[in-house]
């Protein structure tokens, strides 16, 4: 397939993790992975990236949140909206892959649903499957966290994969690095079954002739 | 309020083939890569805004040079020889097939004798009325040796009315002005390289003399050159005499200089902005409209496009290729409150497919870098 390739992520977060996991697992190269400050401004601007000039596939990556069926919504009608036709009413386990459809300018789309398509959750609770199993750190990490006393814990609940992840990264021999570091530095371990749904549905959503 | 042209449909012209535009608005630029078919988008705009008239048609193939100029061997063509105007329709159609053509309509608020219109090139016959002193040409026979007498012509349904236009009425010098003169819409186009002369611009200026319209070119003029004062055109169209040049008082010489040596920017915007003054309330079509323009007063002069769009009713074509252009075009149509649209027309196959960006997509293509040309 000749023409460009984009991937529409919430933050520079999602951007360093998916460019490092491309490269750990040799997918290949995507040509912009566009970071938009959040998810309302990446959902908006559904309709005029779909009509970027010379695209031939369009990533969409999402947290789920906690409303995994109102986020899908969101996404799904406006893809319908631009031509894609019916689209489930849940997004697929493996990541939903639509081909473009025929006489259309329109590209290749893939979605996916931070953590997995089926859960509510965010980016750090799908890097949570790339800690090595049974990580005796990471448990020390997790009764850390579980244990802030009431009163003290200044981030709500949904926000608390995100702080076990940078308190795990944080006590790492190069402590501190950021996400997409923590893959190229093998932290987090891109080569997990875990990994497998999410790189399948990249190939898939990009790089599949 | 509805602009002249809010959809458009376009079958057969060149190689635009199925092609329907829905959306446009009171400015529309329209972009694509080379032979995306822009200008034969305007072309098509052209011929229905002014009704087919046969100066438009005579205008767009005399541009195209598709007569051929004089010493050009391949191109002499013999009076009755309807090849200049193949490359008109989608194809070029086998002749003895009458079947194909090409139509142009629009729905908006074009006066409906000029929103559609067919044309073929059919062979057709003379035939007298001997009592009324008058002729009528009728369709020939199918079989085209049975009849020795027929010729072809250009067949055309405009808003319902027919017509038929021999094609050796084109071969002659062509002084049918008034044609163009009588569409119910005014209709201008400025092509490419208006800039180069000033003399063809003498008849607009003519038309705006000593009205409003004089101190919104010199108002105009001041985006790039802030010493104009005012400006005319002196000379004739009469032979051995000065031709028509347009002329500029500046600031900065007592005496009037020829526009011309101001700079192909100038000249540019004086074009522009003089046809869009012989536009009100009709279509004003600019090809690549950022020619001699430097970027950094595109965002100035689209906005003064809007306005004047606004004051003077008129619906705006402009093709452009050119990035800037793109990006001063978005600016503007942000900061007016008038419709903005851009279309891409995009080659795929044999195909030309449009995209539209709304004002409001092309806000968000703008803050999220999207590429729309």
């Amino acid at each position: 397939m000749t023409g460009k390739r984009v991937l529409m992520v919430e933050g520079p977060d999602d951007e360093h993790v998916v460019k490092n996991l491309c490269g750990a697992r040799n997918l290949g190269k995507i040509d912009h992975v566009h970071p938009y400050g959040g998810k309302d401004p990446l959902i908006e601007g559904i309709p005029a990236r779909l009509k970027e000039s010379d695209l031939v596939a369009l990533g969409i990556l999402l947290d789920a949140d906690t409303d995994l069926h109102a986020r899908w919504e969101a996404v799904a009608h406006r893809l319908q909206q631009a031509g894609y036709g019916h689209l489930p009413a849940a997004p697929t386990r493996e990541g939903l892959v639509i081909e473009a459809p025929e006489n259309t300018l329109l590209p290749r789309v893939g979605i996916w649903l931070m953590p997995d398509n089926q859960v509510p959750g965010i980016l750090e609770d799908f890097l949570r499957f790339l800690v090595p199993a049974g990580d005796p750190l990471f448990a020390h990490v997790e009764q850390s966290v579980d244990r802030i006393p009431d009163g003290q814990r200044r981030f709500g609940d949904l926000k608390k994969p995100k702080a076990k992840i940078h308190t795990w990264l944080a006590w790492q021999d190069e402590p501190g690095k950021p996400l997409g570091q923590a893959i190229r530095a093998r932290y987090l371990d891109p080569d997990l079954p875990a990994a497998d749904v999410f790189a399948d549905w990249l190939d898939r959503t990009f790089f599949a002739p | 309020m509805t602009p002249f042209i809010k959809i458009l449909e376009i079958d057969g012209f060149r190689a635009l083939t199925g092609l329907r535009i829905n959306g446009f608005g009171k400015v529309n630029l329209i972009t694509g890569k080379n032979n995306s078919g822009k200008s034969s988008l305007l072309e098509a705009i052209r011929i229905l805004a002014t009704g087919g008239a046969l100066r438009t048609i005579y205008d767009i193939l005399n541009y195209r040079e598709e007569w051929g100029a004089a010493g050009d061997s391949e191109k002499i063509y013999s009076p009755t020889d309807p090849v200049p105007f193949c490359n008109l329709f989608n194809g070029f159609p086998n002749l003895s097939s009458s079947s194909q053509g090409f139509s142009i309509s629009a729905t908006g608020a074009l006066p409906p004798p000029i929103s559609r219109i067919n044309v073929r090139i059919n062979w057709f016959v003379r035939k007298n009325d001997p009592d009324r002193q008058a002729y009528s040409y009728e369709p020939a026979s199918s079989d085209l040796f049975d009849d020795a007498e027929s010729f072809p012509a250009l067949d055309l349904d405009i808003g319902g009315r027919k017509r038929v236009i021999p094609l050796d009425r084109f071969q002659r010098r062509f002084p049918v002005r008034t044609e163009a003169d009588a569409a119910p819409v005014p209709c201008v186009y400025l092509d490419p390289f208006s800039s180069r002369f000033t003399s063809q611009m003498g008849a607009l200026w003519d038309a705006i003399a000593l009205t409003d319209a004089e101190h919104e070119i010199v108002k105009a003029l001041k985006v790039i050159s802030n010493d104009i004062q005012a400006v005319s055109m002196i000379g004739s169209d009469e032979r051995n005499t000065r031709p028509r040049t347009a002329i500029v008082k500046s600031g900065r010489h007592p005496a009037p200089l020829p526009l011309r040596t101001l700079g192909d920017g100038v000249n540019r915007l004086f074009g522009v902005i003089l046809s869009l003054c012989n536009a009100r309330n009709g279509v004003l079509l600019v090809d690549e409209i950022e020619n001699g323009l430097h970027y950094s007063v595109q965002t100035e002069i689209w906005r003064t496009i809007f306005r004047l769009a606004t004051d003077l009713n008129v619906q705006i074509f402009a093709t452009s290729h050119s990035w800037d252009c793109v990006r001063a075009f978005q600016q503007a149509a942000g900061d007016s409150p008038e419709d903005g649209v851009l279309v891409r027309l995009t080659a795929r196959g044999d195909r030309i497919i449009p995209t539209l960006f709304t004002e409001e997509e092309l806000k968000i293509a703008t803050r999220d870098q999207i590429e729309v040309r």
